[in-house]
């Protein structure tokens, strides 16, 4: 309940915010843009429009996480809007939680809206286009989560500009631990080879999410494979907002 | 029981980069008991923010104990009858008075009915009713601060902690801020507030705490805050023979001729009899006879003087 | 509300529970065969607009990519299906970096037989290296290799060499080389003094075993032609073949019988005269006329 408010009036900040506007706009004229693009391509045009489609998605999910998350907190905190909500019987974790929350919530508003558009566009392409695309999204969604969280850590206790330099090497970082490990795994020293290993298993995977190429080839993806990385996602997240929840437990507001 | 306990309390900060220690709070004793009206002052960076984030939960102490209500301050449950106004606050300005007001009431989760009632009785108070609606960006300063108040009042608290609630705002906008507290305390509400506006406090504090350089230096009534210090005494009177002239500047601690009129300043109530008594034998004629009553102000400049 | 002894164990519940779904997600097989989405790697012209500024550390990961690639595929099955276009794309998003070029040349002429790709990558090198790079000269001397080599183009391979050969950087031997290759261009110990070079400058352990292999694999071609030069002579001279290599030792036409370096024999096929060594099965094509 307490929680509910705090997400509902983040929302309702981020609602009456002309950014997510602006970006939304783009989104759209990115999606519509691949009808031109398609048009280029000899063959197989809806590859296009899907491969437009589902990047817009992730991409402008992923600066709105990036962009709003890194604000989430620091701008109450600056702003001293937290002073009112501490004194109230709720607990930190409880406002942090419902900043999360809040977040999410302007996530799945704007992934639904930017997938509508994009899955109307298919299907003007294709009578009965393959649904499988919604499987990627899911995914996309799941990974905008991990990442909204972890804007959410670094805005606990940093500036917005650090935590926005953070949270984008750790998307960049994120997509490339596969090859980290593997790179690691060809070394001969062996310290390289656990060192590579570990940071494997430690930073997020963020290539789990990643089943646009799949998706875009028909090249069928089990929902074991989805239930497998919508966990993976769901843990992680929690063990990053547990990491927040202790660090802003513990800080003064001066 | 004391509604706010507060015993050996002290904050340090670490700043800068190589963490250097400040004391912003050295071993504060401090209670304040049911319905009174508590004014903290002291002059800015005194320590008072610093004590009420602590109360609020905002900041921890580095050492020390605070008690509300008898429980512990980092007891949670106790924030359901604290209301808090921030120092110069800011709030959600993308939200309308009614809609700031629901979005406080619902941390409190009081229900739906309750809430709409009591946010008109509170727009009401503290005169925004007609603005409701209005964004709080186009608030000014002084409805910002009423607004504030109303959000401190949502939960009908039983005990309200106001940061500097007069600064910033224009004579009337104090005026009606100092009604409202009083207004609270016939409610029967405790009201702690901290502010370096003397004349604020002294007109409708029931007791005192004083603040310099983290320390508490003076707490108690009002009066016997001030009566306990010397007043002073200013006596005119008609000039006279030079012999009783003498005797007065011998015992005044301040005699000036002016306007061929004798200004004599004393410092007690025994001086002040010698003095008229000499006036009444040197056939003198007494024009006036003003106690000085010693401000708030002077007692601030002189801890600041002494130090 | 948190207190630590619940955090603590809500990590211990957590973190192993991450690290094995992590090694599920691996196992699946929407995860396996990654590399090998090559299919979707697309031109490097558009790649370079497409990377904004960060073409050229976009083509460091691809070649880093490429040389895993190569790795695997050379340990495991010897397919290289993406390897061409993945050093096509690479050398298009880096374009003046040399080793790309040199390493991929030699990597499709040696190992996948694309030698006409492995031609047009030492070529677009060419033309795209800064002639100040150090390693500048190694191109035109793979080139000329791959003519000489699999070409047997030996003209346009002595020019190539001759380039290389006046580019800074080029071992001493190089310039007597091409007068060699001029010369006589259809000489084993031509190719055997190239194969020196290449295995001194190849790092990979498993390449120096090959080319050695190859070195001593044209040691034997070599040696068998001497053979069959001097079965040639004793047929001339009495009529009829040899029938074992130790005649033609004691007839005093070779001074002696060549020293197979697999540790192998040199043999007279009794039945067509033809020369063999018992430890390699096929004679390398390449050489003969």
């Amino acid at each position: 309940m307490k929680i509910a408010a705090i997400a509902i009036n983040t929302f309702r900040e981020a609602v009456r915010d002309k950014i997510l506007y602006t970006l939304l706009f783009f989104a759209i004229a990115m999606i519509a843009s691949s009808i031109l693009l398609g048009k280029l391509v000899i063959g197989d045009q809806t590859k296009i429009i899907k491969d437009m489609g589902l990047a817009s998605i992730s991409l402008f999910g992923v600066l709105i996480a990036i962009f709003v998350g890194i604000g989430l907190v620091f701008k109450e905190i600056e702003r001293k809007t937290i002073y009112t909500i501490i004194a109230k019987p709720i607990q930190r974790y409880q406002f942090l939680l419902g900043k999360y929350l809040g977040l999410i919530l302007t996530l799945v508003v704007e992934v639904v809206i930017m997938s509508t558009g994009f899955i109307l566009l298919l299907f003007y392409y294709e009578p009965s286009p393959d649904m499988d695309i919604l499987k990627a999204i899911l995914l996309i969604f799941f990974e905008l989560m991990l990442i909204t969280s972890i804007a959410l850590l670094f805005s606990s206790f940093s500036t917005p500009i650090m935590s926005g330099v953070f949270t984008l090497s750790m998307y960049v970082i994120g997509h490339l631990t596969g090859d980290l490990k593997m790179l690691g795994s060809k070394s001969e020293s062996a310290a390289v080879k656990h060192i590579t290993e570990f940071m494997y298993y430690l930073l997020p995977n963020l290539e789990n999410f990643n089943i646009k190429a799949k998706v875009v080839h028909n090249i069928p993806v089990s929902w074991g494979y989805i239930l497998y990385a919508m966990s993976y996602g769901i843990l992680y997240i929690a063990i990053i907002l547990l990491i927040s929840a202790i660090i802003f437990q513990r800080r003064d507001f001066k | 029981m004391n509604i706010i306990e507060i015993k050996n309390l002290s904050k340090e900060f670490r700043v800068g980069f190589i963490m250097k220690k400040i004391a912003a709070l050295t071993d504060l004793n401090l209670s304040v008991e049911e319905g009174e009206i508590f004014g903290f002052i002291g002059p800015n960076g005194a320590g008072k923010t610093t004590t009420v984030k602590i109360l609020t939960g905002l900041i921890y102490p580095t050492s020390g104990k605070a008690w509300i209500f008898g429980r512990d301050i980092r007891d949670v449950n106790i924030k359901r009858d604290i209301g808090f106004l921030p120092e110069n606050p800011y709030f959600y300005d993308y939200l309308t008075a009614r809609e700031f007001l629901n979005f406080y009431a619902r941390l409190f989760s009081i229900n739906k009915r309750e809430i709409i009632a009591r946010i008109d009785t509170l727009l009401d108070m503290v005169d925004l009713l007609k603005y409701k609606n209005v964004q709080l960006r186009r608030f000014s300063k002084g409805m910002l601060q009423r607004i504030g108040i109303a959000q401190a009042l949502i939960n009908d608290p039983k005990l309200v902690i106001l940061d500097e609630p007069m600064s910033g705002l224009d004579p009337i906008g104090r005026t009606m801020i100092r009604d409202i507290i009083l207004r609270m305390k016939d409610q029967g509400k405790t009201v702690f507030f901290s502010s370096h506006i003397l004349s604020d406090v002294e007109m409708i504090c029931d007791r005192v705490g004083m603040l310099f350089n983290g320390r508490l230096k003076d707490i108690g009534k009002l009066d016997t805050l001030l009566s306990t210090r010397v007043k002073s005494i200013e006596i005119s009177a008609s000039l006279m023979d030079d012999i009783y002239m003498e005797s007065i500047k011998r015992l005044a601690a301040n005699c000036i001729l002016m306007d061929e009129k004798l200004f004599v300043v004393v410092n007690n109530e025994t001086q002040k009899d010698e003095v008229l008594k000499i006036i009444e034998k040197g056939n003198g004629q007494l024009i006036s006879l003003i106690p000085r009553r010693e401000t708030l102000e002077d007692l601030f400049l002189k801890e600041i003087n002494y130090r | 509300m948190l207190n630590n002894k619940k955090i603590l164990i809500m990590f211990g519940i957590i973190l192993p529970l991450l690290y094995s779904l992590q090694k599920q997600i691996d196992l699946s097989p929407e995860r396996r065969g990654r590399i090998e989405d090559m299919k979707y790697l697309p031109s490097g012209r558009f790649l370079k607009g497409a990377a904004l500024a960060y073409d050229e550390i976009l083509g460091d990961l691809l070649w880093i990519k490429t040389v895993i690639y190569f790795g695997e595929h050379y340990l495991s099955n010897k397919q290289y299906e993406w390897l061409s276009h993945m050093l096509d794309v690479s050398t298009d998003l880096n374009p003046y970096f040399e080793y790309p070029y040199e390493a991929g040349g030699v990597m499709l002429a040696m190992e996948t037989k694309e030698i006409d790709r492995s031609i047009a990558l030492f070529k677009k090198g060419m033309k795209n290296v800064p002639q100040t790079d150090k390693r500048y000269w190694y191109l035109p001397f793979f080139l000329g290799f791959d003519y000489m080599y699999f070409k047997k183009d030996f003209a346009a391979a002595a020019r190539y060499m001759e380039q290389a050969a006046r580019l800074p950087g080029h071992p001493e031997y190089l310039p007597m080389l091409v007068t060699r290759l001029y010369a006589n261009a259809n000489d084993p110990e031509v190719a055997i003094a190239f194969l020196k070079e290449i295995y001194e400058n190849t790092e990979n352990e498993d390449m120096k075993r090959d080319i050695d292999k190859r070195i001593k694999e044209i040691i034997v071609e070599r040696d068998i032609r001497l053979l069959e030069k001097a079965r040639n002579i004793f047929r001339d001279r009495y009529g009829q073949y040899p029938d074992t290599l130790q005649e033609l030792f004691k007839s005093g036409i070779i001074n002696m019988i060549p020293y197979e370096p697999f540790g192998g024999k040199y043999y007279i096929d009794q039945k067509d005269g033809s020369i063999h060594s018992t430890m390699v099965e096929e004679r390398l094509g390449v050489y003969i006329d």
